[in-house]
């Protein structure tokens, strides 16, 4: 289910791979490389940055975590259960995302639970995640 | 025997082919769909959705011969759940609302897609396991 924000998500940047300036290696979380986290990025409201800087989770699944509104149909469509919520770890698929308080700590920083592709090696490519996001925060990158 | 196994090999391979060619295409209609959300223009946003969930059950249709030739019935499952979708998207079509839209993807089409990806990829595992006498997980290679 989607959750409401209080910002306008765009879609995540198809070639953020080759462009690496705008989205350097920023860490890397769970096995997965992160990037441009703590960078703040423009929304899909003109001129309006995000009011959060997580960043773009993985490379060959990549998950935009600005545009990412805890919607949970990626993990409903993944055959081979590559993700899982970043603030329910262990949790997958629609309406199991932590709802976090609106003023909290976790508010603050994430808006919304996340889709982290924990298991980012075992994709087999079928296109299903990218296909139905429906803020198209999912990226698949075969290198 | 030798003959009909090479043959079925060869089938087999084609419609691998197939498969991976239809991925590829979905990726490409993944970035129409983006510029249309950046330029929010949400009718179009919308047809492009549907047209994605069309190129989908194409590639469900292709799993579905793919999957046949190892278990008929499994395949028979598959073909009328894809069948079921299509007459489905039919009526979504005419609603124009993203987000009725999207609530049908997740309780009728993520399901079905699923298990279809699931079967292929167990196919996939299965045949390449007994063509090289290990176990070789699949995964799709798209088309540049």
């Amino acid at each position: 289910m989607v959750r409401p924000v209080d910002y306008k998500t765009r879609p995540i940047d198809p070639d953020f791979i080759s462009k690496a300036e705008e989205y350097p290696s920023t860490g890397e979380h769970l096995g997965h490389k992160v990037r441009a986290e703590g960078k703040v990025r423009m929304s899909g409201e003109p001129n309006v940055p995000y009011p959060t800087t997580l960043g773009i989770h993985g490379t060959q699944v990549a998950v935009d975590w600005e545009s990412c509104i805890a919607d949970g149909v990626c993990m409903d469509v993944c055959p081979v259960f590559v993700f899982e919520w970043a603030l329910n770890p262990g949790q997958a698929g629609t309406g199991k995302d932590k709802v976090l308080q609106q003023g909290s700590d976790e508010w603050n920083k994430y808006r919304t639970d996340k889709s982290d592709p924990v298991r980012e090696p075992d994709c087999i490519f079928c296109m299903a995640c990218e296909t139905s996001c429906p803020t198209q925060a999912i990226k698949i990158t075969q290198q | 025997m030798v003959r009909h196994e090479a043959e079925n090999s060869i089938e087999l391979d084609a419609l691998e082919g197939k498969i991976a060619g239809l991925k590829s295409e979905l990726s490409e209609l993944s970035r129409s769909r983006r510029q249309t959300l950046e330029s929010q223009d949400m009718l179009k946003h919308i047809q492009i959705r549907a047209k994605q969930v069309e190129k989908t059950l194409d590639n469900c249709e292709s799993i579905s011969k793919y999957v046949a030739k190892f278990s008929p019935p499994i395949a028979a499952k598959l073909m009328s759940e894809h069948d079921r979708i299509r007459k489905e998207l039919g009526q979504m079509r005419t609603l124009d609302n993203d987000q009725v839209f999207h609530e049908w993807i997740r309780h009728s089409f993520a399901p079905a897609v699923k298990f279809s990806e699931q079967m292929a990829y167990l196919v996939a595992t299965c045949y390449r396991t007994t063509k090289q006498g290990r176990v070789s997980h699949y995964r799709w290679t798209l088309k540049r």
